[in-house]
């Protein structure tokens, strides 16, 4: 009769030390290279570009040429068919004034946004919601200007971006199909050169400068 | 001189010696920590830095009293292109520190004419150039694009400059960088 032979097999542990070690070095080196915020873009043209971007315009449209001037006393607000706010131009004060807290000059960007929003979004959307912008009212619907003064700090030229791009809380109820959450988004598929506009946006294609 | 010990007593003393060695073993053996859970919680650390890294095309290094980019409400992503840094004390672009400022301004030997910054443009123009055979290679289009991460204290004449040297770069179409408010 065979004889029966058991085999017995250690079982070593595997040793972690090295993986340990290594992930000790990884977890440094990724904490101080590793970015929490998130950072994100505002798309804007010169001048230049978007005027050679209306070129093909049809003359008999309508422009609406709307232009915001940033000074130090506020915000100047203007179309193509004069200013917003001609009476308190005539007084020579801007349409939206600064504020002074704390000693600090305060720009209010959100009256900016309910301003624009109340006074040419909101009246003018439905003749160019149309996706084609050949079949549009104004030929230059979505588009703004904004025109900085030299000592502006890039803070309030980015807040008044974000004033004339996105829309204001109140358009949930009062525009048709904006969506919950009232974003606007420029997307740049991979490959592609141009951007697309996504979601609900109310002046989003802006140029800067004179 | 002392007592010698009974054989009860030796063996007592031996009962209480291996007493004792029985305890020595047990607290080595629960001293020997267990690496396995420690393991888990640096995969789990090791797997969201690196969810968290490399996301983004490009970074944009937040230094206080340097480089701090405004918070908005934008929800748009970058995509990769030419990135100029406007800092408090220098304008940086690709990584190569072109012009120092001073006042967060630029001195009239930087930029004679009061807006084109010499050195700035120059660089721009390799880059476009580079750019330019590397597309030719792909049979792609230049973009002219370029991003911007500016400081919040920034005056807009700066970055109007900056602009203006891009756009005689022929670069024509600018992202500003941001720090998103609402999330992605």
């Amino acid at each position: 009769m065979a004889k029966k032979t058991t085999v017995e097999i250690e079982m070593e542990d595997i040793n972690l030390m090295p993986i340990m070690n290594l992930l000790c070095l990884l977890i440094p080196f990724l904490l101080l290279s590793a970015q929490f915020i998130q950072i994100g873009i505002i798309l804007v043209d010169t001048p230049r570009k978007s005027r050679n971007t209306s070129k093909q315009k049809d003359d008999k449209k309508k422009t609406m040429g709307l232009v915001v001037d940033i000074t130090q006393d506020g915000y100047y607000i203007s179309t193509k068919a004069g200013s917003a706010c001609p009476d308190r131009k005539a007084n020579g004060q801007p349409c939206i004034a600064v504020t002074h807290s704390g000693g600090k000059k305060k720009y209010m960007h959100e009256n900016l946004r309910k301003f624009i929003y109340s006074k040419f979004y909101k009246p003018n959307y439905k003749k160019n919601s149309d996706p084609d912008p050949a079949n549009r009212f104004f030929v230059d619907w979505g588009k703004v200007t904004i025109r900085p003064q030299d000592m502006i700090d890039y803070e309030t030229v980015i807040q008044t971006l974000d004033a004339t791009r996105e829309l204001p809380p109140e358009a949930k109820n009062e525009i048709d199909g904006v969506g919950s959450t009232l974003t606007c988004v420029f997307k740049k598929d991979s490959g592609k050169k141009e951007w697309a506009l996504q979601g609900a946006c109310m002046f989003p294609l802006a140029s800067l400068g004179r | 001189m002392a007592r010698e010990l009974t054989p009860e007593e030796i063996g007592a003393q031996k009962k209480l010696d291996e007493k004792k060695l029985a305890r020595r073993n047990k607290k080595l053996e629960e001293s020997s920590f267990n690496i396995t859970s420690l393991m888990d919680a640096l995969t789990i650390i090791l797997i969201f830095l690196l969810k968290s890294y490399g996301s983004d095309p490009m970074q944009v290094p937040q230094k206080k009293n340097e480089l701090m980019v405004p918070k908005s409400d934008t929800m748009s992503n970058m995509s990769e292109c030419v990135d100029i840094q406007i800092s408090r004390t220098s304008i940086v672009v690709k990584g190569k520190k072109v012009v120092t400022l001073t006042n967060k301004q630029i001195s009239s030997q930087d930029a004679p004419d009061g807006y084109i910054i010499k050195n700035l443009k120059d660089r721009l123009d390799d880059l476009r150039n580079k750019e330019i055979e590397q597309k030719q290679e792909k049979a792609a289009k230049f973009q002219g694009e370029a991003f911007i991460s500016a400081d919040t204290e920034i005056p807009w004449k700066l970055v109007d400059q900056v602009l203006k040297t891009a756009v005689r770069a022929k670069y024509y179409r600018f992202s500003f960088a941001v720090v998103k408010m609402r999330g992605s």
